[in-house]
């Protein structure tokens, strides 16, 4: 290592390093209801995207050891890269967004933008433990140890970001319940006790009652008690029950649009949820509230709520208040 | 297409029983119609042309608002 010429290069760190972290961010990566990222496109880009953080990641601490430290640097340019990773998304799907029937909403597509930001920080993350333990071995007991460190840190960081990388579900903070839609006051649309909106054509009402599906939303826990009355959350609900089951509306029929909104008028901290769908499948709309993401975007300072409590009552659950 | 999360956006058209000395449009036009049907039938026209949500004032008066 001396002065005008190169170290020599660790390949067995760097490309256990790469290997892991490219790993790390294609297991990530599924296109699922959520219709999202897209594929193949969507597939590449972010695959490619991972490829680099993977290769950052892993020549990170070969570099260091090798007295590289302009190498070393290299990190805080991948860390701007990917912040504009998550503008780029941001504004790919808020466009989108504009001309959809039923829309993401901001928190939602904040959420998306900064989990593809986070899976190549974890993508580099597992790329960094796996090079730095495959190293260490290399430095100290050779090259079949170098082997053996290097898969088992990888495989350990890979569980790690495996867990990291999944979100809670709207499921396990909420119970949700078919209920019968009825009209009040001749034009007012209701989903069990929760007011949904005003209807005023006649045949948009014979619809809603016809065809309509609701759902009452009660939270289990205090976090899902925040949670719904998030808009961002509700119109994730909206958009992810509708992506499932499909929405019977279009361009010029606007009050079929499905909400899901507040029981505001009892103000028993429950959501009601109407929509026309095409799938008219009861189960599969619940199934999808159930597996909508709860939202990071959508937390608040703990609540005193009445439907949580009587929920508890009924269940005898002490969450210790 | 307006956006469902914003809220901004003036009446769209008023359809109204009444006559029009009762209700007058300031920025937006008013249709006078003499009957429930005929109501209904320009309201939904209105709406499905230009995408906009009838709502229902319970006075015999219909606001068509973009929603």
């Amino acid at each position: 290592m001396s002065s005008g010429s190169s170290p020599p290069i660790h390949w067995i760190p760097i490309g256990l390093g790469i290997l892991a972290g490219v790993l790390a961010r294609i297991l990530a990566l599924r296109s699922d209801y959520r219709h999202y990222p897209g594929y193949p496109a969507g597939y590449v880009s972010h695959v490619t995207l991972g490829f680099l953080s993977a290769v950052i990641g892993a020549v990170f601490f070969p570099a260091l050891a090798g007295k590289e430290y302009t190498a070393a640097t290299f990190l805080v340019l991948a860390a701007t890269n990917f912040t504009s990773v998550r503008k780029i998304e941001v504004s790919k799907l808020t466009a989108i967004d504009k001309f959809t029937l039923v829309q993401r909403g901001a928190g939602y597509i904040q959420g998306i933008a900064q989990t593809f930001e986070e899976r190549n920080y974890l993508a580099m993350g597992v790329a960094v433990a796996t090079s730095v333990a495959a190293q260490l071995a290399d430095m100290y007991f050779g090259h079949t140890w170098a082997f053996v460190a290097g898969g088992i840190a990888g495989i350990l960081a890979l569980i790690v970001a495996l867990v990291l990388k999944s979100g809670k579900r709207l499921g396990t903070e909420v119970e949700a319940k078919i209920e019968k839609l009825h009209f009040e006051k001749e034009s007012l649309l209701y989903v069990g006790e929760v007011m949904l909106m005003e209807v005023g054509l006649p045949k948009a009402r014979e619809r809603w009652l016809k065809e309509g599906v609701g759902v009452v939303i009660t939270p289990t826990t205090r976090r899902g008690a925040g949670a719904i009355w998030s808009l961002s959350q509700r119109q994730a609900i909206a958009q992810t029950v509708a992506s499932l089951v499909g929405t019977r509306g279009d361009f010029g029929y606007p009050e079929r649009t499905p909400l899901c909104r507040m029981d505001l008028p009892q103000g028993h901290g429950q959501a009601g949820l109407g929509i026309i769908p095409v799938a008219h499948d009861p189960q599969r709309i619940l199934d999808a509230v159930r597996q909508t993401p709860l939202l990071e975007s959508a937390k608040f300072a703990a609540v005193h709520d009445p439907a949580l409590e009587q929920w508890e009552q009924e269940h005898h659950i002490d969450q210790g208040r | 297409m307006p956006s469902a999360m914003d809220p901004s956006g003036p009446i769209y058209a008023i359809v109204t029983l009444k006559s029009p000395s009762e209700v007058q449009g300031g920025i937006s036009p008013v249709f006078y119609v003499k009957s429930q049907e005929e109501q209904e039938r320009m309201a939904m026209w209105i709406s499905r042309i230009v995408s906009v949500a009838v709502h229902d004032m319970q006075d015999g008066t219909w606001l068509l608002i973009p929603i």
